[in-house]
């Protein structure tokens, strides 16, 4: 399957794939400088493979805005170029960034100083971009195994902690349970359209007539990535490995691993599958009910604020399947915003916890809590603006997000969905407002461990996902425009909502210079 | 500076500036910061009732400024008159409460100026928006200062009440916003522009039957807020563990809240719904239901508290059977209740608060006699409670008589059995105050109570000033609202369901209905027509 490119020869292939390639190499540095650094001995890293694996992400995300200016890659290219790549990459970047800072605390405070911690949280991120930008479901399968095993490395870190030990296992097992769905899944849609890239699928399927085998296909598909988005009835790993894992882990897993698979869920769905949606649109339509009311209330119980967080990011995945479910440039649009959003709001969750919690992770009970808000104000200001966030309150970007999906739900007829939303978004208050009640309304007893003191990257971090919820509620436009002006190459016109189509007139302009006329000449091709 | 726009952004900016000073200041300098915030703000905020241009139909003071411009999000506000009532009725109020708490709250002071300042910017918001978006996050955002303030400064069940109080109010509104994501929708559908601005939804068509979910879903949050029954189960615990000022500023403003949004969003988006019988009728059933529900229950409590705060329900009936009777005059009472409402029910939780602090007790029982020992207290009760009652001459009696005299011509008999509300309203009142202020004084505890002193006078002198003013000469006010009533009944006026012209035809030649006859009998400027109007007796 060798692309014929718009981007003329190796240079521009080059060029297309820059931000992984930029990630790659510098994962590949920070071996190299730890192993050098360290030579014999067995002690900590030093502190440059930390700036380096930083340097690295931000060199990644300055290649990433190289590739706005790209021209779009040619129908039978491997990995799209298209703004829906573009933001995904900056959301998994992102996520890949505030997890840097925020285990720079804590592996110091764990004793888990060791390079390969910043080489493998580099390299998952590349297996996310690649995940999310390719299109072609061999690579996707590429991706999502290079994030899945590094991931899993990642979750059981602490090897010391037989907790984070046991969380490893469990994801590896179910890790690899789901990946041979997938493959099969893969095997099956290859034999009934000959083709495993995309968008030729997508031809295939509009123009013969699926059978058995792209339903067996698709179904499986679905379950993969089920797994991996953790929806239910899939999730059941997922409170287990989220606890258990190394918390900042925890939450690049909740953000990035989610974020890009959910994102190369809505590409398959809709760029190769959008002519046959009666074979998944259904299903899709349960798992985000099933995910959005199950995990909510199962929050409701847990006493335990990081199990209730990792309950809570399964609630939002079924928030984003809403998104997945309604298609088009608003549903698009409303899971690349949610996505961001939630990507600040549970990172830093997650990061204050573990501040919370202490040493080895001993206290994130929901009593050790108590007074926080009046102990440690602007720890405990910032965990409060995260879980209104979380609970989609204005003027947060939660709030911002929610109405986003709530249009794009209600934009492709399918109110209910709203409906149920924002309903298990009230059960959701619950759970959240638990945790602000304890952090206000009750007082320390003497005997509750204070704090740690958090250094400067944490602060640094948590200042970065304050202000981008505080600046996703107040000023959302430039992020709505491009989050809806996202193009997504390959997508079929939906016919769920046939009438949705670029909804904003504002956006409708903004879009046009950057993609539309090359892109419809490209099909036009095509 | 009262024509250039601004003047609505500045009310809505001082408060949030405030807080974040508040947050700055340690102790009982916060409590000052507050109080000169909200004075500064009221000072701001009053000359608008004379700049308001009487008689002109849109709104005044707009300002509109994109503000996410791909959904046609814009910072846009305004005022009509009913709008200006209430900014009015919020930047009385929140000055008193603010020096209403400076006794009552101990702990962790700056944070509950703040609070109560962040409230008073939510509020304010929700009267002056004029975008959906823009009234959503208002409406949002100043729950969660009352859920700290009843949460963290509250009683002894503060974890239940706020908790109750939260979830209660955000089933109904969750639910508005997927109705207002449905509205925009069908909005862009019918005009292939996405806009979230309250005037532009206004021209949307929507079939029937869309009109009666939609309806519904705004109707549940704001029948939740007002609260009608039986959603009202929320209010006497909220009330009742609230500190004084939240108990202030809950039944003072935030229930306004309710009956506000019926008059801005429910009713006039969504007129078919509005007006059909099964709502007009259930509507009234429950408003009547909640005076005399809530008017039986009050009479049987305890604590004079959540005495006090059942009869909020009861007094929200009597505005809810005017705005849903559909006449001018019922609606102009029902709008002038709310304020009423907001002056003796806020002027009560105050009073109450005073004893409270002075006998840690709300206990009725525990009291008797206390007129001897604290006599200015006890006139400003009685003033405060025969306002409550509606007796002529307060406040209270031109809301109400307004509302019966406008909802009879279209639902005679819920208004005979609304009427006998009234009566029971003196029947809980006067044996709380009979008990409180009068019989022996026989506890040591209560013949060492001081009389109020110069602060506590400060707070009620306005609202006892109010309550006359309002009762002897209510004219100004509604003038100011008459466009604005107009404006809904025009609206609803689309069907012809409202029988107003009917019942003109029935009455004898020469009597004047309608809202100019109702101002003029009511302040006297005009003549009065001959015999059978009903004109009240002033100054009884």
């Amino acid at each position: 399957m060798s692309g014929a490119s718009d981007v003329a020869g190796q240079v521009g292939y080059l060029r297309a794939l820059l931000p992984e390639i930029v990630l790659t190499v510098s994962a590949l540095v920070v071996l190299l400088v730890d192993v050098f650094q360290r030579g014999e001995h067995r002690g900590p890293s030093g502190s440059s493979v930390r700036w380096l694996s930083v340097i690295g992400v931000l060199l990644a995300a300055a290649a990433n805005v190289t590739l706005i200016s790209l021209g779009p890659a040619g129908p039978d290219a491997l990995v799209a170029l298209d703004g829906f790549r573009v933001l995904a990459n900056f959301i998994i970047l992102g996520a890949t960034l505030l997890g840097l800072l925020f285990a720079f605390d804590y592996l110091k405070r764990e004793g888990l100083e060791i390079g390969e911690f910043y080489a493998l949280l580099l390299l998952a991120s590349v297996g996310m971009m690649i995940l999310s930008g390719a299109q072609d479901l061999v690579l996707i399968f590429l991706g999502l195994e290079m994030m899945s095993i590094s991931v899993y490395v990642l979750t059981a870190f602490n090897r010391e902690d037989p907790r984070s030990a046991e969380a490893g296992l469990k994801y590896f097992l179910i890790g690899a349970f789901a990946s041979a769905f997938f493959i099969y899944g893969v095997a099956l849609l290859y034999g009934a359209t000959g083709t495993t890239h995309l968008v030729r699928m997508a031809s295939v399927l509009s123009h013969g007539h699926p059978g058995l085998l792209t339903a067996g296909g698709a179904g499986l598909l679905l379950i993969g990535f089920g797994f991996k988005v953790s929806a239910v009835p899939f999730h059941a790993w997922a409170p287990d490995a989220y606890q258990g894992a190394p918390t900042p882990v925890t939450g690049y897993m909740a953000s990035g691993v989610k974020a890009a698979a959910m994102l190369a869920l809505f590409r398959v769905l809709w760029v190769s599958l959008g002519s046959v949606q009666g074979y998944w649109h259904g299903t899709i339509w349960w798992l985000a009910v099933l995910t959005m009311v199950v995990p909510n209330l199962v929050a409701l119980v847990q006493d335990d604020v990081k199990r209730m967080l990792a309950y809570s990011s399964v609630a939002h995945a079924g928030y984003l399947l809403v998104g997945v479910a309604a298609g088009g440039p608003l549903g698009r649009g409303a899971a690349l915003f949610y996505l961001v959003v939630y990507t600040l709001m549970t990172v830093g969750a997650f990061a204050v916890v573990y501040v919370v919690a202490g040493k080895g992770d001993r206290h994130s009970h929901l009593a050790d809590f108590r007074g926080l808000g009046w102990r440690r104000p602007w720890l405990a200001g910032a965990l409060g603006i995260f879980l209104l966030s979380l609970a989609g309150f204005p003027p947060t970007g939660g709030f911002v997000g929610k109405l986003y999906l709530l249009r794009a739900a209600v934009g492709s007829h399918q109110p209910g969905l709203a409906v149920i939303l924002v309903l298990t978004s009230l059960v959701a208050y619950y759970y959240y407002l638990r945790v602000v009640w304890k952090m206000y309304f009750e007082d320390a007893p003497a005997d509750v461990p204070e704090p740690d003191v958090t250094g400067r990257a944490f602060r640094f971090g948590a200042v970065l996902c304050v202000a981008g919820i505080l600046v996703a509620g107040l000023v959302p436009g430039p992020a709505v425009d491009a989050a809806g002006s996202a193009g997504l190459t390959g997508a079929s016109a939906p016919s769920v909502d046939e009438s949705v189509a670029s909804t904003a007139p504002g956006a409708r302009q903004d879009a046009k210079p950057r993609t539309h006329p090359r892109r419809a000449a490209a099909r036009a091709q095509e | 500076m009262y024509h250039s726009h601004w003047i609505l952004t500045l009310l809505l900016a001082i408060p949030l500036a405030g807080a974040f000073a508040c947050l700055g200041v340690s102790g009982e300098r916060a409590g000052r910061v507050a109080l000169w915030t909200t004075v500064l703000e009221a000072a701001l905020a009053l000359p608008l009732f004379w700049t308001f241009r009487i008689g002109a139909g849109s709104f005044q003071n707009t300002v509109s400024v994109p503000w996410i411009g791909a959904w046609g999000i814009g910072y846009r506000v305004g005022i009509d008159g009913i709008s200006l009532l209430m900014v009015l009725l919020t930047v009385v109020i929140m000055p008193l409460a603010v020096a209403g708490s400076f006794r009552y709250i101990e702990r962790h002071r700056p944070a509950y100026y703040a609070s109560m300042l962040v409230l008073t910017t939510g509020m304010l918001g929700v009267f002056v928006a004029l975008d959906m978006f823009l009234f959503y996050v208002f409406w949002e955002l100043m729950l969660v200062p009352m859920y700290f303030i009843i949460g963290i400064w509250g009683g002894e069940r503060r974890l239940y009440s706020a908790i109750k109080f939260f979830l209660y109010t955000t089933v109904g509104s969750l639910l508005m916003l997927v109705a207002i994501a449905g509205l925009v929708y069908l909005h862009w559908r019918s005009s292939g522009t996405v806009t979230f601005a309250y005037a532009e939804l206004l021209n949307t068509p929507i079939s029937r039957p869309v009109q009666f979910w939609l309806f519904a879903a705004f109707a549940l949050a704001f029948a939740i807020k007002v609260p009608m029954f039986p959603l009202h189960t929320w209010l006497p615990d909220a009330h009742t563990e609230a500190p004084t000022a939240g108990s202030v500023v809950l039944a003072g403003i935030l229930l306004k809240m309710g009956t506000y949004g019926f008059l801005r969003f429910g009713i006039p988006l969504f007129p078919r719904a509005a007006t059909s019988h099964a709502v007009v009728g259930l509507f009234v059933t429950l408003a009547v239901i909640g005076i005399l529900y809530a008017a039986w229950v009050a009479a049987v409590q305890p604590d004079a508290k959540k005495l006090v705060a059942y009869t909020s329900v009861a007094h929200l009936g009597f505005v809810m059977l005017g705005v849903f009777g559909f006449t001018a005059e019922g609606l102009q009472g029902g709008i002038l209740q709310m304020v009423n409402h907001g002056i003796s029910t806020g002027a009560l939780f105050l009073l109450i608060g005073m004893l409270y602090e002075r006998r840690h007790t709300r206990n009725i029982a525990d009291f008797g006699g206390i007129a001897k020992v604290m006599p200015v207290f006890a006139v400003c009760l009685v003033v405060v409670a025969l306002s409550s009652i509606g007796l002529p001459g307060t406040n209270g009696f031109v809301g109400e008589f307004l509302i019966l005299v406008g909802t009879f011509r279209t639902h005679p008999l819920a208004t005979v059995i609304a009427a006998t509300g009234v009566i029971f309203a003196a029947c809980y009142m006067l044996p709380m105050v009979q008990r409180v202020i009068l019989n022996p004084l026989d506890r040591q505890e209560n013949r060492e109570l001081q009389d109020l002193g110069g602060r506590e006078r400060a707070i009620l002198v306005p609202l006892l000033a109010l309550i006359l003013l309002i009762g002897v000469y209510p004219k100004p006010f509604l003038d100011r609202l008459a466009p604005a009533v107009d404006r809904v009944l025009q609206r609803v006026d689309m069907l012809p369901s409202v029988p107003t012209a009917r019942a003109e035809r029935a009455l004898p030649p020469g009597v004047r209905l309608g809202r100019e006859a109702f101002t003029a009998n009511l302040s006297g400027v005009v003549d009065a027509p001959p015999a059978p109007a009903p004109g009240p007796e002033r100054g009884s």
